[in-house]
């Protein structure tokens, strides 16, 4: 076991850099799909086995470790070298939180097995009825004896069908002021009443599904933090990683895209077209620079502060003008399914189109962002 | 992230504006002698503001950009940043670089405020002074100069010109007094009624009007400092506006509410807060380059970069200040429209963004064609 954050930054760099190369198959790198268990099952074991598997947690629990300033360059490396994402929302969601706020009970049963990959988590928060207005959930929690009862249904889980646990806000309280009724259980998918449904998107994967609740028991040992205090237990959740909802990867690689596609299909001299580009570089680069001056701040120890929505707005709202401006590059190519050929070479303009509306959508949509920004950093009124 | 120096020098200058900076006053100003307050232009000078860039053994603070940067951005907030980057950063700057003994004779002038220096480099649009087309010829001891400069700030009332001319195939620098026959100054006010002009050189001088006879680079650099330094201002100027804005949408009442809890006000405004946090967020990394042994290229680029996103978002914000206040933005008496016109000025100076993009997809044409004749 090695002291990481001892470790010189570039070092640590090369060490991940080479164990990716090692033991990553090549053909799990730069995948445009999101992968299943059984495919990168494999990848997630040798992280494991070396202990590189959880980058953020104490090492005690079987982490790395990392300080913030490491942890930032283990995710960037891992970006920059195409590496799947895994199933990280144990990793990355729950295992912060039980390490915040479970049990020590809980954190003996639960950790562990993420680690190994015994248990693979997907999250249930958002309801057909409750998605930006989170809040007001209805899938309801009874306590019966030892157990909580849940009937309800949760949407837009990602990792469901390769999913043993989830872990869901309930309504614990329907009396209670919304925020103040909802509590942070642990559910055992692997029983009768749990219904899977995938949901087929618009660039026609089945990333993410409905899962229908019916009479699924969680022993009370189960419930996270206090009955009731579950919606203010997940707020506190993030911590610097909502820096990755900015992130200036997608839209780098956009750009790359972009740049490609002007080359190929010889728009390069085109005054218009080139002068479009020249903008798009700049409002990249212009983020790349703001995200920078974020993470400048998370590896010298300052908290992240609600302005950090900013970047997610830019990020996510560049990516879009991108994705247009290469639709409309591409003239009469942009009505086929899949690649173009230009020059012999492939071009995909209709999947950086399509992708590119649940960047706006995800993580908080642009519209609650803004929200955020205007009450939290400008000091709007309601 | 500033040094505890930067960081009282931003304090210092901050409480300077804040004291000092006076709309009313601005107003009177406009087309008025220089269009800013001289009077505080001394006062300045006597901080030492003029004479950042001077190196200390010349009389100057001998600092940097940054700190340039810095003042420049707090006393955009007020609207009293005229004439610290045109005489404290490209005039003082092009000057303490030269080396000869003439500039060194013109530096404490400079640094006392009681010497207005106009540099007057610029003929075409864009930030190259390289397009020169100025013409300077040696006749036994007489000089002789002949060309038409552009967009030379307060060239009605400036003392002197810093003018750049080829003279034998190199790009040199001239100090050249005002009001001498053979300098014709065409006058015109700024947006912001601050004085600005075109100017007209034929004339004769002595050599020992010559300032530099290789300034190129030295053009180049003090250039793209003063384009660091205006946006800069910009960052200030815009910061106020915005400012100004969210002061008026939390207390100005409509339809039984604060008008900034309407949505639509509120997502539009934020999205001008998204600007001017990457405005500043790229001035930040001006800040280190300009600063660092970077290639002249990469400064060159990232100056590109950073004068487009100052104008964009400048342009932006003060345009919707004037929307979001209404009728009464679109009046005089309303402080936003000073901010617009301040924005309008220090857009258009120093290459605005559309200029910068056109020199950015030059350099990437450019590239291109030597990549394929390389391959």
């Amino acid at each position: 076991m090695s002291d990481w954050n001892a470790m010189a930054d570039e070092e640590f760099g090369a060490f991940i850099q080479s164990f990716v190369e090692r033991h990553c198959p090549p053909e799990l790198r730069f995948m445009k799909r999101r992968v299943r268990w059984h495919e990168v099952r494999g990848w997630f074991m040798a992280l494991s086995q070396a202990g590189l598997l959880a980058p953020g947690w104490p090492v005690e629990h079987g982490g790395m470790g990392l300080r913030p300033d490491k942890h930032l360059i283990y995710v960037e490396r891992m970006e920059y070298l195409g590496a799947p994402r895994l199933p990280d929302i144990g990793l990355n969601s729950l295992g912060p939180l039980l390490l915040k706020h479970g049990t020590a009970e809980q954190r003996a049963r639960f950790l562990p097995p993420i680690l190994t990959g015994e248990n693979i988590w997907c999250q249930g928060y958002s309801e057909p009825g409750a998605g930006s207005d989170l809040a007001s959930l209805a899938t309801r929690a009874v306590l019966s004896g030892d157990d909580y009862i849940v009937n309800g249904q949760k949407i837009w889980t990602s990792w469901a069908p390769d999913a043993t646990h989830m872990f869901a806000l309930v309504r614990t309280d329907p009396a209670a002021k919304k925020q103040d009724g909802i509590s942070f259980l642990l559910i055992d998918l692997d029983q009768p009443g749990v219904t899977i449904r995938q949901i087929t998107n618009l660039l026609g994967d089945e990333d993410f599904c409905q899962v229908f609740l019916d009479n699924v028991a969680a022993p009370r040992s189960n419930l996270v933090g206090e009955i009731n205090k579950g919606w203010h237990l997940a707020k506190t959740l993030l911590g610097f990683e909502r820096i990755w909802l900015g992130s200036p990867r997608q839209a780098r690689y956009f750009l790359n895209r972009f740049r490609r596609l002007l080359e190929l299909s010889g728009q390069m001299q085109d005054p218009v077209s080139l002068d479009r580009f020249v903008q798009f570089e700049f409002d990249v680069a212009d983020l790349e620079s703001a995200y920078e001056g974020v993470a400048d701040r998370v590896r010298a120890g300052f908290p992240l502060g609600p302005e950090v929505s900013y970047l997610k707005i830019w990020s996510s709202e560049t990516c879009r003008r991108m994705a247009a401006a290469m639709m409309e590059l591409a003239g009469p190519a942009g009505e086929r399914a899949g690649d173009i050929m230009l020059e012999g070479q492939p071009v995909d303009v209709v999947t950086p189109f399509l992708e590119s509306h649940a960047f706006t959508i995800y993580g908080g949509s642009s519209e609650i962002q803004r929200n955020i920004l205007a009450k939290n950093v400008l000091g709007l009124p309601a | 992230m500033e040094t505890d120096y930067q960081h009282t020098l931003r304090e210092s200058a901050r409480r300077f504006a804040e004291r000092r900076g006076d709309m009313k006053r601005a107003r009177a100003l406009r087309r008025q002698d220089a269009g800013y307050s001289r009077e505080l232009a001394a006062e300045m000078a006597s901080l030492g503001w003029f004479s950042i860039l001077v190196p200390e053994e010349k009389g100057g603070l001998g600092l940097g950009v940054a700190e340039a940067a810095i003042i420049a951005e707090e006393l955009g907030r007020k609207l009293i940043g005229e004439p610290l980057v045109s005489v404290g950063v490209l005039s003082a700057g092009l000057l303490a670089s030269a080396g000869a003994a003439a500039a060194a004779n013109l530096l404490p002038g400079i640094a006392d405020g009681s010497l207005l220096a106009s540099a007057a480099w610029q003929e075409t649009a864009g930030a190259d002074p390289l397009t020169a087309k100025a013409e300077a010829w040696l006749d036994g001891d007489i000089l002789h100069l002949r060309g038409r400069k552009n967009h030379v700030p307060a060239a009605g009332l400036a003392h002197g010109f810093i003018v750049s001319a080829w003279l034998g195939g190199r790009l040199a620098l001239l100090w050249v007094p005002a009001g001498r026959p053979g300098v014709v100054v065409d006058a015109y006010w700024r947006v912001d009624g601050t004085a600005a002009g075109a100017v007209t050189f034929d004339l004769e001088l002595g050599r020992d009007a010559l300032v530099s006879m290789d300034a190129a680079e030295v053009l180049r650099e003090s250039v793209a400092q003063a384009t660091m330094v205006c946006a800069a201002e910009m960052l200030g100027v815009m910061q106020g506006a915005l400012d100004l804005t969210l002061d008026y949408l939390r207390t100005r009442e409509q339809f039984g509410r604060k008008i900034g809890s309407f949505q639509a006000l509120q997502h539009r405004v934020v999205d001008l807060f998204v600007q001017q946090e990457l405005t500043r967020a790229v001035l930040r990394d001006a800040m280190r380059l300009l600063t660092s042994d970077a290639s002249h290229n990469d400064k060159a680029a990232l100056i590109q970069r950073l004068k487009a996103r100052a104008s964009t978002a400048a342009i932006q914000i003060t345009r919707e200040a004037v929307q979001m206040h209404g009728a009464f933005g679109f009046t005089d008496d309303c402080d936003v429209g000073l901010y617009l016109k301040r924005a309008m000025v220090l857009s258009a100076w120093l290459g605005n963004a559309q200029d910068h993009r056109r020199a950015r997809a030059t350099a990437i044409l450019g590239a291109t064609a030597t990549q394929e004749e390389a391959s």
